[in-house]
Parts: structure tokens; sequence; C-alpha cells
């Protein structure tokens, strides 16, 4: 469905013979499913999963349920990557700059930004032993590199910065064939760590105290964890810009619909409602048979805030 | 199976000087003994429990399970010897009692978690030893202190360890409630042949119903059955204060009514 809608609306049937009929692959309807719409929807699917596992992910190490794919300053590095490229062009001295513009570009630069950023708390973390401030520097780490955006910004000229902020819109589309299965490998890659942490997870959920006690070694899987994180979120934030809300939305979502904190059901319950959801945000995003395409981000929160809030007052108490 | 201390230094490396919070502990004990670490507030007895658990590194000395240093026992090897109940508010309440028990089967279930039969009758059998078959399907957050508690130890009796380490167990709990838990764990040490140690304030009952007893005070440890310690004046240095003494007729602390 989520194929069918967009400013050319291409009844199901169509999109079925277009995938699957070798006779109609030729044509505008086909090229528009099989170029534009399915990697769309693919890289929805893939974005959704990414970002939900990674949520769940950092709440359940962090034991907070304010933690997201993003504390631990993943989408903050990328930000500041793609702003450093967009409105940077003084400091890498004119010329220079002009040639780096472009979609592939911007996200090398965000993917450098933001595994920069993790490659420095991965560093971190090694050092400290207390999650909690492992958290905090997370944080820190984001108001440092939003600082440096804002500075940017702030000598960036009106045309440079609406790049930026078009960015920061989230898009899930715009991405080729090859692009989407790098995507992919990255999604898969993030997916299978974590299916190997269940019962590690399971365990964090009584405290680390506990989980060495039953034979968890915390420094060894705390590792594992961030860098499925960083893999998941990473590539994530890459590709589709820093989309937010999803990472922290779904986790939440998938305890109240399955009254469960057991991660052999909530690692394939985000799995699934992720996906869904960011495809359901996607197809509002379209807005259907018209031209214009919102931004992806804002359709998130205006989608995911009410649907938590909505939960959260029907049960009166927070699983978690 | 036999716990063994050997010249203990316990407290927290800094850069400078460690903190030493105390040091020269030494004490043996084996299946079948309960211990009860008693002192009064701030003298180390919870970091000599996470020490033995190993969860955190002595300074110096060394604990041994019968003739092996757990300092050099793989953290999985260690979770097949020894379970803990902490004083630490624990992450999640939002298990399931049956959950939260299962999750002491951990060191011996496969890389999903997954239960096998075996793991499964044991988790029976600890939910009807402690009589928790009719809050088993409630969340822990439902449960009163002392239910909750009976859920930890539960938890800790599936690891199937031969050593429990309880830290302040008794905390919480009303008077009815802690004796009824010192009890509880009195039978598990003699009925189970499991070695447990725990700290607790309430000296009065430990001295009743501990085998052992382990006795810090600034000046330093005593370690031995509650009669001889009484014999050798240990408990009457429990506390530097006039205003609490031990009575050794009673076996029990007692104070001056102001007159």
């Amino acid at each position: 469905m989520n194929i069918g809608l967009g400013s050319v609306e291409i009844p199901l049937s169509d999109i079925w013979n277009s995938l699957f009929d070798s006779e109609t692959q030729e044509g505008n309807t086909a090229y528009i499913v099989r170029h534009y719409r399915l990697p769309k929807a693919l890289t929805a699917i893939l974005v959704g999963a990414g970002l939900s596992l990674s949520g769940l992910l950092m709440q359940t190490l962090f034991r907070n349920p304010l933690a997201g794919p993003f504390v631990l300053g993943i989408s903050s590095g990328a930000s500041l990557g793609a702003a450093i490229l967009l409105m940077g062009g003084a400091l890498l001295g004119g010329t220079a700059s002009y040639f780096l513009y472009g979609d592939v570009a911007l996200t090398v630069a965000a993917s450098l930004g933001s595994f920069l950023v993790l490659a420095v708390v991965v560093y971190v973390a090694s050092k400290v032993r207390d999650t909690l401030a492992l958290l905090i520097i997370g944080l820190m780490f984001g108001s440092l590199t939003a600082a440096l955006v804002s500075i940017l910004s702030y000598f960036a000229d009106s045309e440079e910065l609406q790049r930026f902020i078009f960015w920061t819109f989230g898009s899930v589309g715009n991405l080729s064939w090859p692009q989407v299965g790098i995507l992919g490998i990255c999604v898969s890659l993030g997916i299978f760590i974590s299916i190997g942490m269940i019962k590690t997870l399971n365990s964090f959920l009584l405290g680390e105290q506990y989980a060495i006690s039953m034979g968890v070694s915390i420094p060894r899987s705390r590792f594992w964890i961030i860098a499925a994180t960083g893999i998941l979120a990473g590539a994530v934030t890459a590709f589709a810009g820093p989309i937010a809300f999803i990472g922290l939305a779904v986790p939440h979502l998938c305890r109240q619909l399955f009254a469960s904190t057991d991660h052999r059901v909530l690692v394939p319950a985000v799995l699934l409602y992720g996906p869904i959801l960011l495809l359901l945000c996607d197809t509002v995003a379209q807005m259907p048979s018209s031209a214009y395409v919102l931004p992806i981000n804002a359709i998130t929160s205006l989608v995911g805030a009410p649907i938590v809030i909505w939960l959260l007052v029907r049960k009166r108490k927070m699983i978690f | 199976m036999q716990i063994t201390v050997n010249s203990l230094r316990i407290g927290y490396p800094q850069k400078k000087q460690d903190f030493v919070v105390c040091e020269d502990i030494q004490f043996r004990a084996s299946a079948g003994d309960l211990v009860g670490v008693i002192g009064s507030n701030g003298i180390g007895k919870s970091t000599l429990l996470r020490t033995m658990a190993g969860l955190q590194a002595p300074l110096d000395g060394t604990v041994f399970l019968d003739s092996q240093n757990i300092a050099e026992l793989s953290p999985k090897e260690l979770s097949r010897k020894v379970s803990v109940v902490l004083t630490d508010p624990i992450a999640t309440k939002n298990l399931r009692v049956r959950e939260m028990i299962s999750l002491g089967r951990q060191p011996y279930t496969n890389w999903l978690g997954t239960l096998s039969q075996e793991d499964v009758t044991k988790i029976d059998q600890v939910i009807s030893m402690l009589h928790l078959e009719e809050i088993q399907d409630r969340n822990c957050y439902e449960l009163s202190d002392g239910q909750l508690q009976r859920v930890m130890i539960g938890r800790a009796l599936t690891q199937d360890t031969p050593v429990i380490i309880l830290d302040e167990p008794t905390m919480h709990l009303d008077l009815v409630h802690k004796v009824q838990l010192l009890k509880l764990l009195n039978s598990i040490a003699k009925e189970l042949h499991k070695l447990i140690v725990f700290s607790t304030h309430e000296i009065n009952l430990a001295i009743q119903l501990c085998s052992h007893l382990m006795v810090m005070n600034k000046n330093g440890t005593a370690y031995g059955s509650p009669d001889a310690l009484i014999q050798k004046n240990s408990l009457q240095q429990l506390f530097p204060h006039k205003e609490v003494f031990f009575d050794p007729q009673s076996k029990s602390f007692t104070f001056e009514a102001e007159s």
C-alpha cells in the first residue's frame, strides 16, 4: 500500500504486475515502482527496524525509559558531519567544497561524523565503569556537537542553512539500490548481534550487579550492545537523516502491547512494529495523490506521540 | 563446599592511596552453615559480601571456594557457585514472579535462555518450597517487601549454587517477617546443605538463629559460633557507645531505660 500511494497513484494490481509480470516490466508505472517506490518502502522498513531495535538496546542497557538510539551522540555526530559539509564551505576553503555537494557526499559526511563521535564514546565507555556516567557523557557530546552546529549555522548563508535543515527533516526516499543494499547489510548485522545478546539483555533487567552474578561479563556485553546500536543507528542516520522518535517510542509501544519485558518477545516485536509504524508515517508524509512530501521527522512524532500517550493513559501504569 | 577467606583487605582502589574499609579478615565456613555478618553502619558488611561474591575485587588477600581462588574463576563458572540477593533495587519490577525466578537458571540455559524440562522442574520445586504458588503469576511491582524478598531468594535458589550471599535480607521487614525469613534461611542451609552468608542489623535474632557470626568493628573482626563469641567478649565490643550494651545472661543487646 505504501508503494501505491504517492504523487502518482498506482493501483495494487499494477504494482503486482510491475514487480512480478515480465510483460509489464517496461513503461512508466513499472519504472516508478521498481526504481523509486520499492527502494523507498524497503528503506522505511530497514530504518524502522534499525531505529526501534537500537532504542530497545539503549533503554535496557541504561535502564532508562528516556534513552533512545541517539543517546550515544550518534545523531549529533551525523548532524555535525552534515553541517560541516553543507555550511562549512567557508571553513573548507571555497572551491574544494563545491565538489563535495551531493547526496553521496552527504551520506559519507554524516556517517563519518556519527562514527567519529561513536568511536570517542566507545573509547570513553571502556574507561568509565558507571553506565549512568556513560549516558551523561553521550548527552554531553550531543550538546557539544549541537553547539558547533549552531555556530556553523550562524555563519552560514540562507541557502546552505536550508539544505542543512532539509537534511535534519530526514527522508527515506532518494536511496539507490546499492545504498539500500548497504543499509540492509548494516541493519542485518545489527539485528544479528542483538539476537545473540537477548539472554544478556534479560539479565540486565535486574541491574548490573545481578547480571554479573549470573555470569555476564559487563565490559564485553556493554561493548557488543553499543556496537550493535552504533551500526544500526549510525547506518540509518547516514542514509536517512536523524529520524527521531521511532527509536524511543516503538520499544515502549511494544512493552505496552505485549505486557512483557522479556527480550525474546521484545526483539521480534520491535522489528515488526518499527517498520509498520515508519511505513505508516511515510505514507502520511507522502500526502497521497499530491506532489508535496512532508518531512518524515515531523510525521513520526505527529503520528507516534499520540499513540504512545494514548497507550500510557489507557493503561495508567507504565511498563518498563 | 567450603569458603575460606584469607587475610582479606577490602575497600576501593583509589589513585593515591586505596580506601581501605576493613583488613585482615580471616575465616572459614562450610556447607550447612548460616553465617550472619554483623556490625554497625558503614563498617564494611556490604563490601565484604560483595567481595566474597566476586562483584568487586579485594585490595589484598584471597577468597577461596574449596581450593579455587574466586578471582581466577570466569564469571560463568562463578555464577554456578555463588548466587546473591542484593540491597540494590532491581532495575525493573515489571517481571512476573515466575519470570524473575526463572532468570536464576541463566547460567545453565542455552544462548537464547530457553528453559529445559530440568530447569522447569527446578523452578517448580523452588516455587513450592517457598510457597510462592499463589503469587507466581503476579508482577513483582505488586508484591509487598516481604514477598519480593522471598522471590529474590527464590531466584538465588534456582541458580542452584552451593553458596548464597544475601545483603541485608531483613531490611524493610517487620518483626514477624524478619523471623520467618531468618528461619527460612536457616532451614535452607540445613536441609539443602548450602552455605549461606548474610549481613543484618538484627543482632538479637542472628544470635539465636545463626550457626556462626562474623562480628565487624573498628578494631578488627571476630568469627565463631554465637556462644563462643559471647565467651570471648567479642559481642560486647560491637558498639563503642555506652547507649547499647550486650547482656550475656539474656544473650541479647539491651539499653538502660532513662531514669
